[in-house]
């Protein structure tokens, strides 16, 4: 009787461990393509979910967009450190700023411009989409407008 | 045996019992603050499936897990299972057996399965829940907060419509689970009433209110307080760390929440992002690296304090005594551990919290906000507070050890080991060094720089 019961337990323990992995099984294979970091991010980006999403779009080609999207954070208070989104995950001289990984606001944003991108969303939408979803959060960044000629 | 006596209690009751046990008495409990807390969860739980307007975060997932959760773990310090006498899903469970009482339907008990099987449900649902939610990082996701904030009501309601007693409350709730386990550690208690002035069956979790102890079904609802005629149950303060029964279950269940509650230490720390760093090229996913580190955790923790407990037992195949024994020593640090890791929520998010409640119900405008440049810090005041609770947890649980190690495998009263067995001095040193060993990997987690972002 106590194996049998101590057998449930433990196979209580592993269904819950296989339904935590299985619920991000269906993602899985598009995570390995798409967000598996293709750099070598900084130890504080494995912090959540959301954050290595961030740090890995912002290493990218297309995370270049994010120099030309304001941040909401309230971070455009320190105008000589923050002029945009891509500041709060990579700083001017390139290394990586751990100020995303510790605001949900950045990650967010990061998040729904990948999406937008994803979903093939024009740059200048994109950026309108952010200013109204995310305006009036904080002190938006002084970012620059997107150049006429800029592709992702 | 009863599972608490007039000797556990002090003759002084303190100032906040007489204010408690006047409050369960009234005649407004508990359908008032029912009412007040369903309202307030109603509203949050709009809230989660409304987008931001002004805070920094959504307020709802805010709200529910940096300032509820870890202020379940001061409530239950206070007083036990308070919490359950007001919690939505208590109140739609008193619903469904108000609207099945005016439609004629007579109490029963829950069903067989549930009675049967209960226990090993609370355990599941323990499991589930907590690596669940330290896999998925719950804490900020708006729309998990939500469903659990209307879920548990919902499902409490399609329990109590096959059942009297609130029976998702007793067996299934993980909550409920957790509160019930840590309550024998509550400052205030049920002081025992007259069973025999109180009519049977008054009790509508079916417990006699001489034995309202920790552990017992009891979800402070105050029916028994209510009963005139003499000498009903009331608050008091404890004098010594419960001693009374204790279930094999609620043993398995302990060694489980030791083991949640230092696989959430570690995810405070930086262990966290440094394991997951390795693991995320294998696995290609945060939630099945987190969710693997989680069990593995628990597994150990759990799993060694059922070595222990066997080890404790040794030839005379008393493991469930041995491991009741152990479980009950190691509740302090299990407990300790929640509200060390309450305070560290409370101090790094709780400010943030309410400043984002306070944006986006208008009250404040704000700037924005500089998250703080590093994640991980060391606060001295906070070490400081956190490791005199470690402190008084250890006291507790070497005063348990103490007292158990010369009954855990003779019984009280007989302290000389049977012939053949290892007797009550190996059982001790296993009693000691379980929990000793237990002590050193939680002081040394706490020493660690913790999470303070929002």
């Amino acid at each position: 009787m106590r194996r049998r019961v101590l057998a449930g337990l433990m196979a209580a323990i592993a269904l819950s461990g296989f339904a935590a992995a299985g619920c991000s099984k269906s993602s899985r294979t598009e995570t390995r393509r798409e967000e598996t970091p293709a750099v070598s991010l900084p130890e504080f980006a494995y912090r959540t979910k959301l954050s290595i999403l961030g740090y890995t779009f912002a290493a990218t080609r297309e995370g270049r967009l994010m120099a030309y999207i304001p941040c909401y954070c309230g971070c455009g208070q320190k105008r000589e450190l923050y002029r945009n989104l891509k500041d709060c995950f990579l700083h001017a001289d390139g290394t990586w700023s751990a100020h995303a990984a510790n605001c949900e606001i950045c990650l967010d944003e990061a998040k729904d411009v990948k999406k937008m991108l994803e979903d093939g969303v024009a740059p200048a939408e994109i950026r309108d989409r952010i200013d109204a979803k995310y305006g009036g959060r904080g002190t938006p960044t002084d970012t620059s407008p997107i150049p006429a000629d800029f592709a992702v | 045996m009863p599972d608490s006596g007039e000797g556990d209690f002090a003759r002084s009751t303190g100032p906040v019992a007489p204010v408690l046990g006047r409050l369960i008495r009234s005649r407004l409990h508990p359908w008032l603050p029912q009412l007040v807390v369903a309202v307030f969860a109603g509203f949050l739980a709009y809230l989660a499936f409304t987008p931001v307007r002004h805070a920094e975060f959504n307020v709802a997932a805010g709200v529910l897990w940096k300032l509820w959760w870890p202020g379940l773990a001061l409530l239950v310090l206070v007083a036990g299972p308070i919490w359950c006498a007001v919690c939505p899903g208590g109140a739609a469970a008193d619903l469904a057996e108000k609207s099945r009482a005016r439609r004629g339907a007579r109490r029963h008990a829950p069903p067989r399965w549930l009675r049967r099987w209960g226990p090993a449900v609370g355990t599941a649902t323990v499991v589930a829940a907590g690596i669940g939610f330290l896999a998925f990082g719950l804490e900020s996701s708006a729309m998990w907060a939500g469903v659990f904030l209307l879920g548990i009501p919902a499902v409490a309601f399609a329990f109590s419509l096959r059942g009297s007693g609130r029976p998702f409350c007793r067996y299934v709730c993980p909550v409920g689970t957790m509160v019930r386990t840590y309550s024998s550690l509550s400052l205030l208690g049920l002081r025992p009433g007259e069973k025999d002035r109180l009519s049977p069956g008054i009790c509508p979790a079916g417990e006699a209110p001489t034995r309202l102890a920790p552990f017992s079904r009891c979800y402070l609802c105050g029916a028994c307080t209510k009963e005139a005629g003499g000498p009903v149950p009331s608050f008091a303060l404890p004098r010594r760390y419960w001693r009374g029964r204790m279930s094999v279950w609620d043993a398995r269940v302990v060694a489980i929440l030791l083991g949640l509650a230092v696989a959430d230490l570690v995810r405070m720390t930086p262990l966290h992002p440094a394991y997951v760093r390795r693991l995320y090229p294998i696995l290609g996913s945060f939630e099945a690296a987190t969710a693997l580190g989680a069990l593995a955790v628990t597994a150990v923790v759990a799993g060694g304090v059922l070595l222990a407990a066997r080890s404790m037992a040794g030839r005379t195949g008393a493991a469930a005594g041995a491991g009741t024994s152990l479980a009950r020593t190691l509740t302090p640090l299990a407990f300790g551990t929640f509200v060390v890791l309450g305070l560290q929520h409370i101090w790094g998010t709780g400010g943030a919290v309410v400043r984002a409640v306070l944006l986006e119900v208008g009250a404040l405008t704000g700037f924005g906000h500089l998250p703080p440049s590093t994640t991980y810090t060391v606060v001295p005041v906070l070490k400081v507070l956190q490791f005199a609770i470690l402190g008084a947890a250890v006291v507790l649980a070497a005063r348990s050890a103490r007292a158990s190690a010369a009954v855990a495998l003779n019984g009280p009263g007989r302290n000389a080991p049977a012939p053949g067995t290892r007797g009550a001095g190996g059982s001790g040193a296993v009693l000691m060094f379980a929990p000793a060993a237990i002590t050193v990997v939680l002081a040394s987690l706490i020493a660690l720089p913790m999470s303070s972002a929002c």
